[in-house]
């Protein structure tokens, strides 16, 4: 008798005592090491519409929000990083995607509206797209020149003179402990966006840029000797890894086969031929009239020429060599965006079981307008920072983890379909975005 | 389309995230309030029509016709933090649930018997919010399994008996997540699968007096290969990602084996009115490699992987006869988590667990009798840092589950 009541209260005590214990352990998450914190005490991002965050052809909250300084700024445990946000869709208004089958994008109308402009500071990110290396310096007053320029950003981001007369004015202004520079990208991208038909801004000529990115950085390292500012500086892509100039292929594609047929007139197999160039090739522009073409040319500007190719190629290398030896002359860390673009563009950047390519949508890394990265393509670009950041500096910051990016390539409304309206859907198509354009 | 997933330009997350809670991977052992008193450590004892399902050779040693139903109630209880670097925790919403049980035997005065029984060896449910950050893996997950097993006991000699059975198994599921298409396009919809189907298994078992305080039992039961048909239905999906056709499909055809089970015990019955069974499970659980799903009408294919391993279950319970109507029960049991880190799933949080029961059992006369059971189940913190399950593409399901459940039991029983 006695046994067994002993073993029943054994058994009570146990169940009760680990029923009544404490129901997990306390776990925390990962903390940010004081130097790091430091260093990421002020942050200051200048630049243009990649540092701006813009993607989709439009500077919109959404997408700021995964803007790359706003990134490393979050994986460095930044509080207080303060963007120029405006509502979605933004300015000029986000492209998304209305229908697959053919493939067609639409821009929303454009919602102006800032929604941080009574910030008494400068921000902390002062992209500005559009922007030129000489833009970094350029005292003009704000509202002038986004009249002067077309472009609203600079009033919208500078606002007023009195938080500083530039962009480098409004950086200093916030006793940056690190600074991210990325400039360059602009002073030759609308060249080869428009198929070499622009004329280049005198201050793009390569001799200017090197002098003026030597005034920058010079002024950059003075203020470092005094207050231990940290500056990285990040070289330009190459524009033949962008999908504007990648997707549409310069031959006439038979629907049918799927095969080449011959280059559009006034292409060579060399040529590239622009996103641009759709709108033409739909109204039967390069094809001949035997294969139900008007006959004509392609115009100019929908298409970079090998020689055009090459300006553009000489231009980023020189560009690049200027960034080179301005980042060792003055002991910044040195971002190398165009080797790492290069290494995704032949062979794709593994994320998970997915492989992201520079293919334009399909690929995941670049937005609908073809040259500026998605959300995920800009965590990239920030991990590319902070690993250059944290080698130069000897600091920790955690790398962003790119599948943690919510995907930013939107369609035009959701719609709910019955299982009905899948059974009755042609399942046999969408097989490439190159094809799709490519068919009349 | 075929192309495009291969590619891994688009990928469509649509994984079927199975169960449940109480017994390594997605078994349930709760098969009698007897049994769950004495946590299971029963497959040498006998008094009762559950042993169709725990010692059919002990049938043979019975007399008359036994009737016997019961139930068990499941309340799980469960949170995850992470993933990590994040550790915002989600309480797991709890469904409960009920496995049941029906059993009759009717043992000859020449020593053969005949059993049948009814029961939920696998299955049980989870329900994480519908918002949860793992939506994508599982939000509710259904799986209900029935066994309808006829058996056959001969005491082949005075010490000894044997059994044979048959097992026809019903199956179904009802499985509700998130689908996106990352790593590309923005945009989140449901998808719930239903599908239902069947399979066949069959079970031995041998139980022996080897002296009189000394009794033995082995069983065991064969895998059960189960052939699953249903539909998938989405909701929310962006009208274009349907008008291109790129949903895997409408028709789902699905298999699985559920594992074959070993089950050995001894008891002791040589202190006064004390029962003291020991019992030892072993769960053939490798043979759940992965649930490979076919979408008929497209031909798309997809597979959850599992890479379960074989795992077992060590029990030890007692009986105290208070008098002839009152009899009070305790037991212990120790369940080897047959799920391996890289593989745990939201939809089946596993651990290896600790289980606490009690029970009382009164016969209200000569021919009726009641028995409560009660389980209490703890599962060890498990702490996930090597997962391959992704919960969105290139995330990995990495953070900290902890998990626990009531199971309280009843069950009547007839001596005719």
């Amino acid at each position: 008798m006695k046994t067994p009541k002993f073993l029943m209260y054994v058994f009570l005590f146990v169940g009760i005592f680990i029923f009544g214990c404490e129901d997990f352990s306390e776990i925390e998450a990962p903390t940010i090491d004081q130097k790091t914190s430091e260093l990421l005490a002020s942050y200051v991002a200048i630049g243009n519409s990649l540092t701006a965050g813009l993607q989709s052809n439009s500077l919109y909250e959404s997408s700021q929000k995964y803007s790359y300084p706003a990134l490393i700024a979050r994986q460095g445990g930044v509080e207080d990083f303060q963007q120029p946000l405006i509502q979605d869709p933004g300015i000029p208004g986000r492209m998304r995607i209305e229908k697959i089958d053919p493939f067609a994008t639409k821009a929303d109308p454009p919602n102006p509206t800032p929604l941080n402009a009574t910030l008494p500071r400068p921000y902390n990110n002062l992209g500005i797209p559009g922007a030129i290396l000489f833009d970094a310096i350029d005292n003009e007053d704000f509202a002038t020149k986004s009249a002067q320029r077309n472009n609203p950003f600079f009033h919208l981001i500078l606002r007023d003179s009195q938080l500083g007369g530039s962009v480098f004015e409004q950086a200093i202004a916030q006793n940056p402990t690190l600074m991210t520079v990325w400039f360059g990208n602009n002073d030759i991208l609308s060249y080869a966006t428009s198929g070499g038909t622009t004329v280049l801004p005198t201050t793009a000529n390569p001799d200017l840029f090197t002098a003026i990115y030597s005034q920058l950085a010079g002024a950059l390292a003075q203020t470092a000797g005094v207050s231990g500012l940290k500056v990285a500086i990040a070289n330009i892509p190459d524009v033949s890894v962008i999908p504007f100039v990648n997707t549409v292929p310069p031959f006439i594609i038979n629907p049918e086969t799927g095969e080449p047929v011959m280059p559009f007139i006034g292409v060579t197999p060399q040529d590239k031929v622009l996103l641009t160039a759709l709108e033409f090739i739909n109204q039967g522009f390069g094809i001949p009239e035997a294969l139900g073409g008007n006959g004509q040319p392609l115009p100019g500007h929908v298409v970079l020429t090998v020689e055009e190719q090459q300006f553009v190629a000489d231009r980023v290398s020189r560009f690049n060599q200027t960034i080179a030896a301005i980042a060792s002359q003055f002991d910044f860390a040195l971002v190398d965006i165009q080797t790492r673009f290069n290494q995704i563009h032949a062979n794709g950047y593994q994320l998970g079981t997915a492989t992201l390519t520079t293919q334009f949508v399909t690929g995941g890394i670049f937005s609908l307008d073809g040259v500026h990265p998605t959300s995920v393509g800009s965590g990239l670009i920030a991990n590319e920072f902070i690993q250059a950041i944290n080698q130069k500096f000897g600091v920790q910051i955690p790398e962003v983890q790119i599948g943690t990016i919510p995907p930013s390539i939107e369609f035009v409304a959701k719609g709910l379909l019955t299982p009905n309206d899948f059974m009755k859907l042609d399942t046999n198509i969408f097989q490439d975005v190159v094809r799709l354009y490519t068919t009349y | 389309m075929n192309t495009i997933i291969k590619n891994g330009l688009l990928v469509l997350i649509i994984l079927l995230g199975v169960i449940p809670v109480y017994s390594g991977g997605f078994q349930v052992n709760e098969h009698g309030a007897r049994a769950t008193g004495m946590a299971g450590a029963v497959y040498a004892t006998l008094n009762d029509a559950s042993a169709v399902h725990f010692n059919p050779g002990a049938l043979s040693f019975m007399d008359g016709t036994h009737i016997m139903f019961g139930t068990t109630l499941i309340f799980p209880k469960g949170k995850f933090r992470g993933p990590f670097p994040s550790v915002d925790q989600t309480d797991m919403e709890s469904p409960m649930s009920y496995p049941s049980v029906f059993y009759a035997s009717h043992t000859l005065s020449n020593g053969l018997a005949f059993g049948f029984g009814m029961f939920n060896p696998y299955g049980s449910g989870t329900k994480w919010p519908d918002n949860w950050v793992g939506r994508n893996l599982a939000m509710e997950s259904s799986l209900r399994t029935f066994f309808f097993n006829p058996t056959v006991s001969y005491r082949v000699t005075d010490y000894m008996g044997i059994a044979v059975g048959f097992n026809y198994v019903y199956s179904d599921i009802d499985l509700q997540q998130g689908v996106s298409f990352e790593p590309t396009f923005a945009g989140n919809g449901d998808v719930r699968l239903t599908g239902s189907g069947s399979g066949i298994g069959w079970n031995i078992g041998l139980y022996t007096n080897i002296t009189p305080e000394f009794s033995a039992g082995l069983a065991f039961r064969s895998g059960v290969g189960l052939d699953l048909e249903g539909d998938a239905e989405y909701t929310d999906i962006p009208r274009q990602i349907g008008e291109a056709g790129l949903l895997p499909g409408d028709k789902i055809e699905a298999s699985v084996t559920l594992p074959a089970n070993l089950f050995a015990g001894i008891a002791y019955t040589g202190i006064d009115k004390l029962t003291i069974g020991l019992g030892f499970q072993y769960v053939f659980w490798s043979s759940v490699e992965e649930i490979a799903l076919t979408f008929t009408d497209t031909g798309n294919e997809d597979a959850l992987v599992f890479n379960y391993v074989n795992s077992y279950i060590a029990r030890i319970g007692f009986e105290y006869q208070v008098n002839s109507d009152l009899a009070v029960r305790a037991g212990y049991l120790f369940d080897k988590n047959p799920t391996p880190d890289e593989y745990m799933r939201p939809g089946i949080p596993d651990a290896d667990r600790h289980g606490f029961t009690l029970g009382v059992g009164y016969q209200i006369n000569d021919k009726i009798g009641v028995d409560f059971g009660y389980l209490f189940i703890r599962f060890n913190e498990r702490r996930i840092e090597n997962s391959n399950v992704e919960y969105k593409t290139g995330a990995r399901m990495n953070g900290v589950y902890n998990v626990s459940g009531h199971l309280p039991s009843i069950n009547f029983k007839f001596n005719l």
